[in-house]
């Protein structure tokens, strides 16, 4: 087995785990919570909010411009 | 606090519009740049500025009231172990054999209708998180 196919097997796995857990959050009894719990969660003092904006445009300049 | 303005849904929905428009025209130029030049550096820029100053207005509205805490440990365990695997692929080369997030991005948005279709959904997200 070739180190590519366990890496792709990996992140396949952990996609296939994201994936599920974006469906317990909206299931009826709500299992899990909603992704978006959390961040607004943590975005409730002024600090986290200005943190989480800042992780979003760190994640804009690395995808889109560099 | 006075009576609500008549047409005051109508504009909300209007200035909606015309952001989403707005998004999608940086959408698709963000589609043809090309990263490490100008135009990808001022496309992403403008993006940043435009959350910033949304970020900037809505800065003094206080935080809508969360409903109770439910189970957030899986999304932080799943965080931690994304970010650990990452890291791990990141530091053992070559790229071809360990490909990061970094790596499936750059596969799929050699489509351009692919990296339009992200750099909106960035948008979008920026847009999300500055309404408190």
């Amino acid at each position: 087995m070739t180190a590519r196919l366990v890496s792709d097997a990996l992140w396949a796995a952990l996609a296939l785990v994201g994936a599920g857990l974006v469906v317990a959050s909206h299931l009826p009894n709500r299992p899990v919570a909603k992704a978006s719990w959390l961040i607004r969660r943590l975005q409730a003092t002024s600090v986290g909010y200005v943190a989480v904006l800042l992780g979003w445009m760190w994640l804009g300049w690395h995808f889109f411009a560099r | 606090m006075g009576p609500p303005r008549p047409g005051g849904a109508l504009s909300a929905r209007l200035r909606g519009g015309a952001a989403a428009l707005g998004a999608a025209g940086l959408s698709a130029w963000a589609a043809l740049t090309r990263p490490f030049t100008a135009p990808a550096d001022l496309v992403t820029a403008l993006g940043l500025a435009l959350v910033g100053a949304a970020a900037v207005r809505g800065w003094r509205r206080a935080p809508a009231a969360l409903p109770s805490a439910r189970r957030w440990w899986p999304w932080v365990a799943f965080g931690a172990v994304v970010v650990a695997w990452e890291l791990t692929c990141l530091f053992l080369g070559p790229r071809v054999d360990h490909p990061t997030v970094s790596s499936f991005y750059d596969a799929a948005t050699r489509a351009q209708p692919v990296k339009g279709a992200c750099f909106f959904g960035w948008l979008w997200l920026g847009a999300a998180l500055v309404r408190r």
